[in-house]
């Protein structure tokens, strides 16, 4: 179990940033709840489709990196208030309407995190 | 005692107030002069409050009863902190969490048909009418007590409570019972979240922050790990608008787990500098009501642990387990001393970052607060660079930064007999007495102090003067230089100190003694574990100076008598059982069978052939067939903090069994405590949980809780030697006895040390107490406190050794005197007392 109650942490997703792109599909998340070091992403699920971290690519502040270069020896740093875009390469999976969306990461301090939101296109 | 607020602070009989708390277990300190030494130590360091979770399992065995004496006498508590002048912040709970087996609750309520502890299940919020029926059954015990005291500030409901959905009324009934039953202190809840929850019931609002958990990371390879504070007033200011925010948990420690780094490492790992961070940054928020957590470190004695710590809770905190002051103490006795000084209890933010030092840098942070009451200006600047830095500030002061160091820094403050215009050197502390003031300073080089509007100037420095200001510059200076600034009849002395020196420096009934370690006892007595030259500064400047000889070497006692018995004679064949239960309803576990001892034996008879054996057993286990060993196993794994369940199956070796016949079999399991639940769900129940055989057997199951020398209490009598009833070794009693002097001319902490024994895993008792438990593959933990609370003048120390790996056994040969004489008890550090009365 997390130590954080879903509805702390579905407000980390921002509503309505969910949106196909060039590349695939987009979503953004913002931190509100304090200071955290993620040291992998191990997934996002689209609508029962899994996307594993070599198709993420997390961009922060402009710069980009792959989710599967994540880990305890190179950390995502995510600040306080920051924002980051995740971005699923090839994602087929999004359909019009309500999408539900499933990112599953590993914190630094409290271990597996999920976060599971829907949103809409 | 009248109690107000506002959105700056408590004004406590109309005085406004810093609430400077740290925290104590009373129920890890046993005894009331461990108390009594504790709170002093921490009032001694500046603190004006007590932070105190009461635990309800620990005042009730069973339902209905209620033990309010002795070592869990908390009346005795509430008059020590009275008497002492400390206020007190109370937490009943019902749940504490504090690393406590099953959060605090009372084992019993596991028993009681359909309930959800703390309403909920799941995470999911379910209201539960008998739980709040025991709930109220506590609260109607303890609030009683606590309203017998005038000294109470605050009072917490519930304990870092959070459902799915975060449903309010649970939090708001607890609030209208505690109104209910008498409590006018201000109620608040420690939201482990941050979150503002439930902000709109309570009447002040608090969270806890923890910038540092993960023992693994060097927290200044992580500088925005402090970002919930940085940010508290901005995002959390309004979650009371007429009240002060409050941290009702500011990290001063972290606690050790099994397989865990040890707190020697954690320690270091804090450094000095970890809190003082923590400290100034809520500071620089205009917090004005923060506990540091923990005070005291403790002992997990007896079943007081949750499964996930092993005995020490040293914490790493302020206070060691064993009552001596770490790094951190003096350095947050460095800050309480400064807030004694100049009370910062109503500031406004005026400006920060690039406004206050002209630039953007990183990993740095910077705030400028107007000051209400002093009418200066306080400027928080912190820096988590490997370098020190160099700042010129927008006043067109400049200063210079260590690494990993906050300080702040006044503008303009008036003084006696002088203006400080500015410091880059950090305030200590202030004595003072009509017309006259001493100011001590930390003296750093790199900095300066700029003084103006005075009359005339006493020294004997060579002091740095243009046409408006006297400029002292820090590189200058040696220990205890002076100057002493005079304007009309008043005058301001300033005293500048090293670190060292500052550490053993103390402010009593406005005098400065400089040289003791440590003070306690009310704090009427001083410590001294070294030669020392004692310097006394009264408020005229008038010094005395005295030599102290700590005390000539001091033999720790001797362990004699040494005995050894056999400790497990159930694991023989034809045990008599009579007096055993059997399981109930088929089901093994501890909470089914209402058995909450540490340890719990199984017995059971089957016939014939068996292939294998499949069980999940928490958390350590043996099982013993026909009286021989043929398996062990812990389960003591968690991974992100839950508790890996672990079903194992292996081969029966057909040597050890009667095929044609009965087969008996024997199972020990020992239970290290329940779950805190704070993630994790509380009701995880303990022992044996499954078991079958293949192919399947009917087995009729007996049970039983404890061990026999625990149930005969041998410790308390005459041991029966129980060599000649049974060959089996896997478990031992050794048995020892020691004489130990009281002395209130001495305060001596003592250890067991286990560091050479020659076995793996032992409970160790102290008077029928037990105080520990080693496992030597488990935990870094080889030196046992013995608590002074247990100690008497003649004592029995024993330890019930299970080697629970069989090729051990044998080799060990812990029966001989020769190997056992290497358990020692050990001194950690003596110090002698003084008379504070005779030494200012």
């Amino acid at each position: 179990m997390n130590i954080l109650p879903s509805f702390i942490l579905k407000k980390i997703y921002q509503k309505g940033s969910l949106k196909k792109t060039a590349e695939g599909v987009s979503f953004k998340l913002k931190n509100i709840l304090g200071p955290g070091i993620v040291t992998g992403v191990n997934f996002i699920k689209i609508n029962d489709q899994i996307y594993n971290s070599s198709v993420i690519k997390i961009i922060k502040s402009n710069a980009s990196t792959v989710a599967e270069q994540i880990s305890s020896d190179n950390p995502l740093i995510f600040k306080l208030n920051e924002d980051i875009t995740c971005v699923i390469q090839n994602c087929l999976a999004l359909q019009e309407g309500l999408n539900k969306i499933m990112v599953e990461l590993i914190s630094k301090d409290v271990g597996k995190v999920s976060v599971t939101v829907s949103d809409v296109i | 005692m009248l109690i107000n607020y506002d959105k700056y602070s408590l004004c406590i009989d109309n005085k406004r107030t810093v609430v400077k708390s740290a925290a104590i277990h009373y129920f890890r300190i046993p005894g009331h002069e461990i108390w009594q030494d504790r709170l002093s130590k921490l009032k001694a360091a500046g603190y004006n409050a007590v932070d105190i979770y009461f635990c309800w399992r620990y005042h009730s065995p069973e339902p209905g009863k209620y033990d309010f004496t002795g070592i869990r006498d908390v009346r005795a508590l509430l008059d020590i902190a009275a008497k002492l002048g400390l206020y007190v912040i109370a937490r009943p709970g019902p749940y504490i969490n504090a690393e406590v087996s099953l959060g605090g609750l009372p084992f019993w309520l596991l028993n009681m048909p359909k309930i959800n502890l703390r309403n909920k299940k799941d995470g999911d919020f379910i209201y539960c009418e008998t739980f709040m029926k025991y709930l109220r059954e506590w609260y109607s015990r303890i609030i009683p007590i606590l309203n017998e005291y005038h000294n109470i500030i605050a009072f917490q409901v519930e304990n870092e409570y959070y459902t799915n959905e975060a449903e309010p009324d649970y939090i708001q009934e607890l609030y209208d019972m505690a109104r209910y039953m008498g409590i006018k202190a201000p109620i608040f809840h420690n939201d482990v979240l941050g979150f503002g929850l439930y902000s709109d019931i309570v009447n002040i609002y608090a969270f806890d922050n923890y910038p540092t958990i993960n023992m693994d990371f060097d927290w200044r390879e992580f500088p925005d790990s402090f970002g919930v504070l940085d940010h508290a007033e901005e995002n959390l200011g309004d979650c009371k608008e007429d009240a002060p925010l409050y941290i009702a948990e500011l990290q001063s420690g972290w606690y050790d787990k099994w397989n865990g780094p040890g707190y020697e490492h954690i320690r270091k790992l804090f450094g000095r500098e970890h809190v003082n961070i923590v400290t100034k940054t809520a500071l620089s928020q205009g917090i004005t009501m923060f506990n540091h957590y923990m005070g005291c470190g403790g002992t997990s004695w007896d079943q007081i642990p949750s499964s996930e710590v092993y005995t020490s809770y040293d914490f790493a905190a302020l206070i060691t387990e064993q009552g001596l002051p770490g790094e951190s103490y003096y350095k947050s006795k460095e800050i309480n001393y400064f807030l004694d000084a100049f009370n910062l209890s109503s500031t406004d933010l005026i400006a920060e970052g690039r406004d206050v030092i002209g630039t953007e840098a990183p990993n740095v942070f910077a705030k400028l607060r107007q000051d209400n009451l002093n009418g200066c200006k306080w400027i928080f600047i912190r820096n988590l660079n490997k370098n020190s830095l160099e700042f010129n500030l927008e006043s067109g002061d400049s200063l210079s930064v260590k690494p990993f160091d906050m300080k702040i820094l006044p503008l303009g403050l008036e003084l006696k007999g002088c203006k400080m215009d500015f410091s880059g050197m950090s305030i200590f502390a202030k004595a003072e007495q009509g017309d006259k003031e001493i100011l001590l300073m930390l003296m750093e080089e790199n900095n300066e102090v700029k003084l103006s509007g005075f009359d005339s100037i006493e020294t004997g420095l060579s002091l740095e003067k243009t046409d408006a200001q006297l400029i002292i510059k820090g590189d200058s200076l040696k220990n205890l230089d002076s100057c002493e600034f005079i304007r009309g009849n008043k005058s301001t002395k300033i005293i500048f100190l090293d670190q060292q020196t500052s550490d053993k420096t103390w402010i009593i009934d406005n005098k400065i003694l400089i040289g003791p370690e440590l003070l306690t006892d009310n704090p009427e007595k001083a410590g001294f574990s070294k030669d020392c030259e004692l310097k006394t500064i009264g408020i005229n400047s008038e010094i005395k100076h005295r030599n102290i000889l700590s005390r000539e070497e001091i033999e720790p006692p001797r362990l004699e008598n040494w005995q050894c018995f056999k400790a497990s004679p159930e694991i023989d064949l034809a045990y008599d059982t009579s007096s055993w239960n059997f399981i109930k309803d088929g089901k093994f576990d501890c909470i089914s069978n209402e058995i909450y001892d540490d340890y719990i034996w199984y017995k059971g008879i089957f016939n014939g052939h068996i292939e294998e054996i499949e069980i999940n057993a928490k958390h350590c286990y043996s099982i013993y067939l026909n009286g021989r060993q043929i398996f062990h196993f812990d389960c003591l794994v968690y991974q992100e903090g839950c508790e890996v369940p672990e079903r194992i199956a292996f081969n029966v070796d057909k040597h050890f069994l009667n095929e044609k016949g009965p087969n008996e079999l024997t199972i020990l399991t020992q239970n290290l405590g329940f779950d805190r639940g704070f993630q994790n769900e509380l009701r995880i129940p303990r022992g044996l949980l499954s078991f079958r055989t293949i192919p399947e057997k009917e087995i009729e199951w007996q049970i039983r809780g404890g061990l026999t020398p625990i149930i005969e209490e041998w410790t308390e009598s005459s041991p029966k030697n129980l060599e000649d009833a049974s060959d089996n070794s896997y478990l031992k009693m050794l048995y020892s006895t020691f004489e130990c002097q009281k002395s209130s001319d001495i305060y001596n902490p003592m250890v067991l040390d286990l560091f050479d024994a020659p076995f793996e895993k032992a409970d160790i008792f102290l008077n029928g107490n037990m105080i520990g438990r080693y496992w030597k593959d488990k935990s870094p933990q080889t030196q046992f406190y013995l608590p002074e609370g247990f100690l008497d003048d003649k004592n029995i120390l024993s330890l019930v050794i299970w080697e629970i790996k069989p090729e051990k056994i044998f080799e060990k040969g812990y029966e001989s005197p020769e190997s056992y004489v290497k358990i020692k008890i050990r001194n950690i550090k003596p110090f002698k007392l003084i008379s504070v009365r005779e030494l200012i």
